[in-house]
């Protein structure tokens, strides 16, 4: 669904990051090789090689490309709400709305962070998703307005995104083998919804 | 490595080089990952022939599973949470927290690490029943001992579950953040609280 709308400078190049985004979404990086994305996206080695060099380049236009799209559309889906803090849910509920809707997008994200925690050396830290949504989501922004506190900015806004991707891993991860009697389900969503509220309202009653 | 756990049928020799694969293995996997360690290198830092490793273990898949059983079997967290005194749930699951942060560190880091590799499916089918019949049980007592303040009374559990689910994910992500060999920051701790205030 993301993927459909990535815009790249030609459809070879288009064809290969497709390529790559499925092979990473199915068998993440670890067991990712530049023949198999050649093979997949349907030309020779010589002409993957031709487009993209290295796969460094390949992952990191990749990743860009997608960051930037997930990223512009959960702040376009964000509604108009009054206060900051709902504007934080806001932003929490378009991404996983995003994501609920493309699980393959979800499973390539979360695939690919773990590459990077293991393997730092690959790529720098800018192309976590972590980080992207640390520094170009507009959640620094709305935390500061919310608990106006500067020393609490970025361990709130950090420990916020690191919540809400450990609960993508266990909808990921774990949903239909873990907890064989309770499977966790999308629609519990709105109990770690009531979390982050709970941290953000307790925070601000703290301060004041 | 208690491979007692396990319900292999070996003789005093064979347990005793099952372990020795196993500890060997737990090493590399915390090292370099599950994706990017060989058996081969594995069966040669154990000092064994491939022939030999390879009567005790066909694939590194099952390695992975019999190392997950042993772990949550030695982690026995949900056991553990039962054990501390406190009112506060919250400080309970702080202090479980802590205690497996400071205790087993590289458990949590392999756990995570096997969440990873087999996040397509889990793997074998006795695996899942181990999990089915230990895990499931320990987990739905812990949600009742929590004793969790919910804000809805309906879907009580659920809501416990979910959280429980996130703390114990919020472990994971800390215990991947902590390279191989070092300790838990306390940093990581201070934090582990303040995202613990937003859960209870």
């Amino acid at each position: 669904m993301i993927m459909d709308s990535l815009q790249t400078s030609n459809k070879t190049q288009m064809d290969i990051q497709n390529a790559a985004y499925r092979q990473i979404a199915r068998k993440g990086l670890f067991s990712c090789t530049f023949v198999e994305i050649a093979d997949s996206a349907d030309i020779s080695r010589q002409t993957l090689y031709n487009n993209y060099a290295t796969m460094e380049i390949l992952c990191s236009n990749l990743q860009n490309n997608i960051l930037d799209k997930v990223l512009k559309m959960a702040i376009k889906g964000m509604e108009s709400n009054s206060s900051p803090s709902e504007q934080i849910i806001g932003f929490f509920k378009s991404l996983y709305r995003i994501l609920e809707k493309d699980e393959e997008m979800l499973k390539y994200l979360i695939k690919f962070d773990h590459y990077l925690t293991r393997h730092p050396d690959f790529l720098p830290g800018k192309f976590m998703f972590k980080n992207r949504l640390l520094s170009e989501s507009p959640l620094m922004h709305l935390v500061a307005q919310s608990i106006t506190d500067p020393h609490m900015t970025e361990k709130m806004s950090r420990i916020l995104i690191e919540s809400f991707l450990s609960y993508l891993e266990r909808i990921t991860f774990r949903r239909s083998a873990f907890i064989a009697e309770s499977p966790i389900r999308f629609e519990d969503f709105h109990y770690y919804l009531d979390s982050v509220k709970r941290l953000l309202d307790n925070k601000k009653a703290e301060m004041s | 490595m208690n491979v007692n756990t396990l319900t292999y049928n070996d003789s005093a020799t064979t347990a005793k080089r099952r372990k020795l694969i196993l500890s060997t293995a737990f090493d590399f996997f915390i090292k370099k990952s599950i994706d990017d360690t060989s058996i081969m290198e594995i069966a040669d830092a154990a000092g064994m022939a491939r022939r030999t490793f390879y009567n005790y273990y066909k694939t590194k898949e099952t390695i992975a599973e019999d190392l997950q059983i042993i772990c949550l079997e030695k982690m026995e967290w949900y056991t553990h949470m039962h054990t501390i005194v406190v009112d506060s749930s919250r400080e309970r699951l702080f202090l479980t927290g802590k205690f497996l942060l400071e205790n087993y560190l590289p458990e949590l880091q392999y756990i995570s690490l096997f969440d990873f590799y087999f996040s397509e499916s889990y793997a074998s089918k006795e695996y899942l029943e181990y999990i089915k019949k230990k895990q499931a049980v320990l987990i739905k007592e812990t949600v009742k001992s929590l004793k969790i303040q919910t804000f809805s009374l309906l879907s009580k559990n659920r809501k416990q579950l979910t959280l429980l689910q996130v703390f114990s994910g919020y472990l994971q992500r800390i215990s991947l953040r902590i390279p191989p060999g070092e300790k838990c920051p306390e940093d990581y701790l201070d934090e582990l609280k303040l995202f613990l205030s937003s859960m209870l």
